[in-house]
């Protein structure tokens, strides 16, 4: 362990830190502010029903995370059942809900899934990609805000049942 | 020098966007083509050894890949300015740079020597594809673009935690930074097997999904529907091959790491599915674009399919790659040309396209003719081949569904197009003033000329590399195979 991974590991967790901590909560309360809502009032699938299923999910991801091997030395480490849970309720936030807003609240979500498996590689990834998946990260929440400003004044609401036109 | 083929459309990218006057923003497009095509030309012919320590370079099948995409941006460039000229109520600075910046990054992503770095280059693309989608800025283009940008997101998700869980099998393997593709595929036998199998499960998940693979394809009819048929060929040719090059990077360590035979069995179901699938939705679909939204899906599906049985028609799936983007360009641009004359992509609004504009009219049936597979146009040698492979390996049951689905689709598509080409106009359709030019006519020309042309001769440096790239994605990876200018 030398000096440069230390260092490449406190970057890292600053940036975490940075990005995740601050600049995407503003944005999320500025992109509220904007279109006047506080919280999801009719998701397409209920709280309960929800709570359930993210139980359910976190069961199977145990059992997932059984059948499959762990370094020496971190067999104990629940960082693979958590982050295949976190990205089970990612993916269900992202389905079941209707609102813009909510569905973007869903990928990160399922993103911080993906960013905990990371930590098991942490020391072996270059900050190249590490880098690359904050930046990603962030772009891609930028450009949902400016599609979802677009939805906003096109439909007066960041209701997605209005983005139903297309089917076959 | 393949890092000007980075640059160019990079810097490109930002004097579009620059520049305020339309009409020249718009032929910077066919300029940056030509001259990445050029570029790339010249960094193909020169073939030396690539180190196995580079972080960037191009090898037989980026090249090929890139050699196709570059093609098929050229035909869309020059074909853009006619196009951009008949809509002089969209703004299209933000087109141009996005179109640009899409081919800065697909010569990035073929050059990726790195998962990670390949992965990024994917990821961008998604996100620059995001605003062509959204062009015509209405309500139906928006909903297109939410759609396309969270399930492409989702895919993309996926593909990083398969790359991850890759790069986790080596690492129990007890391989370090750098993973590059080489070093992974020269050092197969270390991986361990459960991660490498979930990560070629969650990667093929998460780039199926941008290539559009069923039941992964819901992005696709709406995307294609609402997009100008300029954005339709580049992404339905364009966008699906960088994803699929992607994937085939990976599918090459599982083959080197000998579960190649597992892998095969998910892409050869994979593509039966596509396949069914958009022989389903393809029946009595009255939307143009629509339609080709479908064929789209087939033809992901026809790639993966070939690539899953391996052999001959692993090199013919390559090949179809070309194909496939040539003759999608034809149709797309076609049956935008055709949409213009009529404002409307749907049949029974859209009839006797024969009599209203001939030349597209003509090319949109020649392009369905060759899609579907009428010899001697390329994707009939590609279809062929791959139907042969199949056979000629003991793949009896999923080789004569291949052929029973390709007969399907063409009927299913057949029906459309027949209603939608002959026949008359009817009498209270809108008129426009739209008239088949040579601007917007003879790109799609050059371009089915050129799947002509390929169907009955291939040069012999193109079939070298085809033969190095089909070795690569086989996993019979040795460092003589590599090329560098």
């Amino acid at each position: 362990m030398g000096l440069g991974r230390h260092f490449h590991i406190v970057l890292l967790a600053l940036a975490a830190i940075a990005v995740k901590g601050w600049l995407i909560p503003f944005l999320f309360r500025r992109a509220m502010r904007q279109v006047h809502i506080q919280r999801e009032v009719d998701p397409y699938i209920g709280y309960t029903v929800s709570l359930m299923l993210c139980a359910l999910g976190t069961g199977l991801s145990l059992v997932l995370a059984h059948s499959l091997p762990l370094k020496a030395g971190t067999e104990n480490v629940l960082i693979v059942p958590a982050s295949l849970a976190t990205l089970f309720t990612g993916f269900l936030l992202l389905v079941s809900r209707r609102k813009a807003l909510t569905q973007v609240v869903g990928y990160l979500v399922l993103e911080n899934g993906i960013y905990l498996f990371a930590l098991l590689l942490v020391e072996d990834m270059p900050a190249l990609v590490e880098a690359g998946i904050l930046l990603d990260l962030f772009v891609g929440i930028f450009v949902m805000g400016i599609v979802i400003n677009h939805i906003r004044v096109a439909f007066d609401s960041t209701d997605t049942r209005h983005l139903a036109e297309l089917k076959d | 020098m393949t890092w000007l083929l980075i640059l160019l459309p990079f810097c490109a990218a930002g004097l579009a966007f620059a520049v305020s006057s339309a009409r020249l923003r718009a032929w910077i497009l066919p300029a940056v083509g030509i001259l990445h095509l050029g570029i790339l030309s010249v960094a193909l012919t020169g073939w030396r050894t690539l180190p196995a320590t580079a972080w960037f370079g191009l090898d037989a099948l980026g090249g090929w890949v890139l050699l196709v995409i570059s093609v098929l941006f050229c035909i869309c460039a020059f074909y853009a300015p006619a196009y951009l000229a008949l809509r002089p109520d969209r703004d299209h600075r933000v087109l141009s740079t996005c179109l640009l910046a899409f081919l800065a990054l697909a010569s990035l992503l073929a050059q990726a020597r790195h998962p990670g770095i390949a992965w990024v280059a994917m990821e961008t693309t998604t996100l620059v594809s995001a605003p062509l989608i959204y062009f015509n800025h209405n309500r139906r283009s928006l909903e297109a673009t939410w759609k396309y940008l969270v399930i492409g997101s989702v895919g993309i998700a996926l593909a990083l935690l398969g790359t991850l869980f890759i790069a986790y099998s080596a690492h129990m393997g007890g391989l370090t930074e750098p993973l590059r593709y080489t070093r992974l595929m020269e050092n197969a036998g270390l991986l361990s097997r459960p991660w490498l199998r979930a990560g070629f499960v969650l990667t093929l998940v998460g780039y199926g999904t941008k290539m559009g693979l069923a039941p992964l394809h819901t992005w696709k009819p709406d995307a294609y529907g609402e997009t100008p048929g300029l954005v339709g060929a580049l992404l339905a040719g364009g966008v699906t091959s960088c994803a699929f090059l992607a994937l085939l990077r990976i599918y090459a360590v599982v083959g080197a790491a000998g579960e190649g035979a597992f892998a095969r069995e998910l892409m050869v179901a994979f593509g039966m599915v596509s396949m069914v699938w958009a022989l389903v939705f393809m029946v009595r679909q009255t939307d143009i674009k629509r339609l080709l939204a479908y064929s789209s899906v087939e033809h992901m599906g026809i790639l993966v399919f070939g690539i899953g049985i391996g052999g001959l028609a692993a090199r013919f799936a390559l090949f179809h790659l070309a194909a496939n983007a040539l003759v999608k360009s034809v149709l797309f641009l076609s049956a935008g040309n055709i949409h213009r004359s009529y404002a409307s992509k749907q049949y029974p609004f859209v009839s006797g396209a024969l009599r209203r504009t001939p030349v597209s009219g003509w090319l949109f049936l020649l392009g369905f003719l060759a899609i579907t597979g009428l010899p001697p146009f390329a994707p009939f040698l590609s279809e062929f081949n791959i139907a042969a492979g199949a056979l000629g390996t003991g793949h009896l049951a999923s080789g004569s569904a291949f052929l029973i689905l390709l007969g399907g689709i063409f009927l299913a598509m057949s029906e459309t197009v027949v209603k939608v080409v002959f026949g008359t106009p009817s009498a209270e359709r809108v008129r426009t003033p739209y008239k088949d030019t040579p601007a917007t006519t003879a790109p799609l020309i050059v371009a089915l000329g050129l799947a002509l042309v390929l169907g009955v001769w291939l040069p012999r440096p193109l079939q070298n590399m085809l033969d190095h790239a089909t070795a690569t994605v086989e996993g019979v990876l040795s460092a003589r195979l590599e090329v560098q200018p």
